[in-house]
């Protein structure tokens, strides 16, 4: 009985000198502007490349060759799709752009910038954060644009650098989970309530002219797209209508281009 | 000395590890939960800092470590269950 409340002392000792330790490390990567981080995140982005490496490998050995064989088929089909889904949407932004001088001037100083890898997985983060393989020996800046989708029509706003390191930067999406966004849909301003996995929803007047397909801006974001309306819903004595904003394409791209604000 | 409890709780911390990395924040969360269920696990602590350090935005305290906070939460507040109920 006495060895077993002994033990039991020693084991919450263990456990409170464990989340002294735990503290005074997250205090002390604060302090160093974040070091400790930078080095966790290269660890991850190391696991990740190796990860999706070794899963590869797995599937293009032939194991899995029949279901592998569907899966194939049915990722360039929707890969399709996604292509002409983006088309559509941005020649619908290309449209409302050119209508507009302020616009015009933005595209004569059109964007320049990097590509980048992206390095981690998209849907493991809880704060709707991903790291990319570029950092601020590649120029990159915290506040710098992360742009994905068609480079030829413009693309969209998929996020914001939020910090870097040498050779890795920390990305949070535009629709991260309850970040709130102010947005503009066919000049009706609205606020967009992220909902992760490149969703977001927002309430509208009741009369606004809203339907599915038409193109999202952003004021915060200079002005350009972050995405396309998914769904439009309105209850019977409601005096706004529900908005889905979704990105017009699948979150699995593998490269992003970042812009200067 | 090494039983099936020991290789049952390093097998959770790995797999906590590395869902950080690789599987939704759900994963870990529970993993979290088990470990904290049945041990004073201060691995779990370290689970929580690995995802806050992976993704957590900002700098210096601009955004809430939920997941460092969670740890905290969960291997303090199942500790009178743990007392009660279980003897390691």
């Amino acid at each position: 009985m006495m060895r077993n409340s002994y033990q039991q002392n020693k084991g919450r000792r263990r456990l409170l000198l464990a989340t002294v330790f735990v503290i005074v490390v997250f205090v002390a990567d604060a302090l160093s502007g974040g070091s400790a981080r930078a080095f966790a995140r290269a660890g991850a982005a190391n696991m990740w490349a190796a990860g999706t490496s070794a899963g590869e490998r797995v599937f293009d050995s032939g194991f899995f060759s029949t279901r592998r064989a569907l899966e194939k088929e049915n990722k360039t089909l929707r890969e399709e799709l996604t292509q002409l889904q983006t088309r559509v949407a941005a020649f619908d932004i290309l449209k409302i752009e050119n209508e507009s001088l302020r616009l015009l001037a933005h595209f004569a100083e059109r964007e320049r910038g990097i590509t980048a890898l992206i390095v981690s997985s998209l849907r493991s983060s809880p704060y709707g954060t991903f790291l990319i393989g570029a950092g601020s020996e590649d120029g990159i800046r915290a506040g710098n644009l992360v742009m994905a989708g068609d480079p030829q029509f413009g693309g969209f706003v998929i996020g914001r650098v939020e910090s870097t390191d040498a050779r890795i930067s920390l990305v949070k999406a535009v629709f991260a989970p309850n970040e709130a966004f102010d947005a503009v849909i066919n000049d009706i301003s609205v606020m967009l309530l992220g909902r992760g996995g490149g969703q977001a929803r927002a309430e509208a007047p009741r009369d606004a002219e809203i339907k599915t397909g038409d193109s999202v801006f952003s004021p915060s974001v200079g002005g350009r797209a972050i995405g396309v309306v998914g769904g439009v819903e309105v209850d019977k004595g409601d005096a706004s209508q529900r908005v889905y904003v979704i990105l017009p394409f699948s979150l699995t791209y593998r490269f992003v281009y970042i812009v200067g604000e | 000395m090494w039983n099936t409890s020991i290789t049952v709780r390093c097998a959770l911390a790995l797999t906590g590890f590395i869902a950080a990395v690789f599987a939704v924040p759900w994963v870990v969360l529970i993993v979290m939960g088990l470990l904290a269920l049945r041990w004073r696990a201060w691995e779990l602590l370290a689970i929580g800092l690995w995802m806050d350090f992976l993704w957590l935005p900002g700098t210096f305290f601009s955004s809430i470590p939920l997941f460092t906070l969670a740890a905290i939460a969960l291997v303090w507040g199942f500790e009178p269950l743990r007392r009660e109920f279980l003897t390691a």
